[in-house]
């Protein structure tokens, strides 16, 4: 072998200690939600299961179904909306620059960055004074306008690769503002709604904090802060806790590996 | 079809003016071509035209319809003037078919599907592209995309044509061909076309009228030939042909009784009108200019000639210019026949007869 073999060699080696590690919680947690209550306890966390069982994972889908279904409800209205309004939003801003347009828009992107701590209270007293705390409907009227910015963000930045000649093309043709956007920047914005959709999606499947703040209760409750209680309701219950982690990790776990380059271009800004 | 009146247009972008105070009377049916120096405002006053801009001041008449009066609130937005277009990028939508690109405006319109077809159809055979009816714009070299473009703009039989350089994407050879047929085209439809160029042919060729524009004015509109040979001013002189004008200033003198114009290292007379013109306004101080093929070059030394030397040479076709240099200004001549000069030859220079243009050095004006 010679030397430049052997260094490459040396160099896949530490890349594939590095990848194992990455992966050993991930091997863990599968491996534990496989084990009986009874083997979990008998062997170390990283050992192969003697006998696996899925009873674990159906007992922690049970206890989750509902919470399941909530966060669907969630992701589903948040995304929805969210692009809707973010891609209206990013068309007007990229190609229709009135007086104070850049104004109104660096304020969109000042609400992507106010930390969701500094809003936890005067959002909490909004939703308990329109009769929507410890609901769903507060998060779910949450994520729909919560998403609207980065949305907005994000059409705006692709629909300003789209050349305003085929704006202006559209206008002279005889369109008015909005069958130009039904008629040619709705066309071609799929890969923008791609990129926002994603980003909704990931950020309301994941979000803990305004589920665990403004919800009360199962039938409320999105899947994160749900999963959190399956801790606490079962002591020690370690297999459950890694199955129903399983289950909430799952949508995303696919979503980036199959659409992870379009998250990519999303945070890019590009 | 209708004539363009645009009335003292005033278009400004914050600070800058980009069109000053400008007039211009474009006739029914006719083609007329916008030159101009890159940033005189010449994609401005399109855009104005088209109702893609607003304006600050003026007004813009469409036959018999005001289109744009800011002073009195009238604008007309672009759908309504029934004006259409050509971009520079062509501005075909990518997502649709050639088919759906050209029926787009009939579309919009609401014109029913079998009128649309036909018209498609019809426009498609005139243009040659029928073959290409079913294909995605990508796959569509940069001519096709062009006639496209043209097709899409004359489907629905516009008032008034507006062309921003719509042949700025294509080669040399594609681009005499899009002359013709844009001409063929414009002359068969009868369309009031406004056409901007940066190419002096293509604004010699096509243009029933050119109008030279300079920072936001028109310096001259009138035919090709008016332009070329009576320039209003050094301005148009200088832009309107290819190689410009040479120009020298001169002088107003009386020599042993006769009113010269004196360039230092040569003196020519000036003829009775423009003495009398360049009296009228008191210009002393003159500019003299003389077209590169108004030149005449002789090997020996002759009456009423200069010197000068040969520089370069450069063949363009059929004629060469010939690059010069007398008095340690140099001057370009265009000529038949370059036999017997080469390059470093003393050589003796005369001005065609009544070849020679004058200007006031100061306004610029011609004087004649
Ligand atoms: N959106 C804008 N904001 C500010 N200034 C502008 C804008 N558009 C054009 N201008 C200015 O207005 C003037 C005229 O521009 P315009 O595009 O009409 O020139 P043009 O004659 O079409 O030039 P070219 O031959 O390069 O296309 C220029 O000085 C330009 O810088
Ligand atoms: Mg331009």
């Amino acid at each position: 072998m010679s030397r430049v073999q052997s260094r490459r060699v040396l160099v896949y080696l530490l890349l594939l200690s590095f990848a194992g590690l990455a992966l050993l919680p991930l091997w863990s947690g599968v491996v534990t939600a496989l084990k009986s209550s009874k083997e979990v306890v008998l062997s170390t966390p990283l050992t192969p299961p003697m006998r696996p069982t899925f009873a674990p994972l159906i007992e922690a889908l049970d206890y989750l179904k509902r919470p399941l279904v909530n966060s669907l409800v969630l992701v589903g209205a948040g995304t929805i909306v969210s692009c809707f309004f973010g891609s209206i939003l990013g068309y007007l801003f990229s190609k229709y620059r009135f007086k104070g347009s850049n104004l109104l828009f660096l304020l969109v992107v000042i609400c992507l960055y106010i930390p969701p701590q500094v809003q936890l209270i005067p959002m909490t007293r909004v939703m308990s004074n329109v009769g929507l705390y410890g609901k769903l409907g507060a998060l779910v009227l949450l994520y729909m306008f919560f998403g609207i910015p980065m949305c907005t963000f994000v059409f705006k930045t692709l629909y300003e690769e789209i050349p305003t000649s085929y704006i202006r093309a559209a206008m002279v043709d005889g369109a008015g503002i909005w069958t130009t956007y039904r008629r040619v920047i709705l066309p071609l914005s799929v890969i923008p709604f791609v990129i926002a959709a994603l980003l909704q999606v990931t950020i309301i499947w994941n979000d803990y904090l305004w589920g665990l703040v403004l919800t009360r209760g199962m039938a409320n409750m999105p899947v994160t802060v749900a999963l959190a209680n399956l801790k606490g309701s079962f002591v020690g219950a370690w297999n459950l806790q890694m199955a129903g982690s399983i289950w909430v990790a799952l949508p995303t776990l696919i979503i980036f590996v199959f659409l992870g380059k379009y998250i990519i271009r999303g945070y890019a800004g590009i | 079809m209708a004539s363009v009146t645009i009335r003292n247009l005033v278009k400004r972008y914050g600070d800058t003016v980009a069109i000053k105070g400008l007039s211009l009377e474009i006739r029914d049916g006719e083609f007329i071509v916008l030159v101009g120096p890159s940033g005189c405002g010449k994609t401005t006053l399109l855009n104005s035209i088209a109702g893609l801009l607003r304006v600050e001041e003026g007004e813009i008449w469409i036959g018999e319809n005001l289109a744009v009066a800011p002073e009195q609130g009238v604008f007309i937005p672009p759908q309504k003037r029934g004006v259409a277009m050509v971009f520079q990028d062509y501005a075909i939508y990518p997502h649709m078919t050639v088919f759906g690109n050209i029926a787009f405006p009939l579309e919009i319109r609401k014109v029913e599907k079998k009128e649309i077809r036909k018209r498609v159809v019809e426009i498609a055979q005139l243009l040659e592209i029928e073959d290409l009816l079913g294909r995605k714009p990508r796959a569509l070299s940069g001519g096709q995309k062009q006639r496209v473009a043209l097709a899409r703009a004359i489907i629905r039989s516009p008032k008034v044509f507006l062309m921003d350089e719509p042949f700025a994407n294509l080669d040399a050879k594609l681009r005499v061909r899009a002359r013709v047929e844009i001409k063929r085209l414009q002359r068969e439809l009868g369309i009031t076309t406004v056409f901007v160029t940066h190419d002096q042919t293509e604004a010699m060729t096509m243009g029933d009228r050119i109008a030279v524009m300079n920072t936001g004015c028109i310096e001259q509109v009138g035919s090709p030939t008016t332009l070329y040979e009576e320039p209003r001013n050094l301005f148009v002189a200088g832009f309107i042909g290819s190689p410009p004008m040479n120009m020298w200033p001169a002088q107003v003198k009386l020599v042993q009784g006769k009113r010269m114009a004196d360039l230092g290292f040569f003196a020519i007379e000036l003829p009775a009108p423009v003495f009398e013109a360049a009296k009228a306004i008191g210009a002393k101080e003159l500019m003299v200019g003389v077209r590169p093929e108004h030149i005449v070059i002789h090997p020996q030394p002759q009456e009423r000639a200069f010197e000068a030397q040969v520089v370069h040479i450069e063949p363009i076709g059929k004629e060469f210019n010939v690059y010069l240099e007398a008095n340690g200004e140099s001057l370009v001549a265009t000529v038949n026949s370059v036999s017997g000069l080469e390059i470093g030859q003393r050589v003796w220079l005369a001005f065609g007869k009544g070849k020679v243009h004058f200007f006031d050095r100061s306004s610029g004006k011609a004087l004649r």
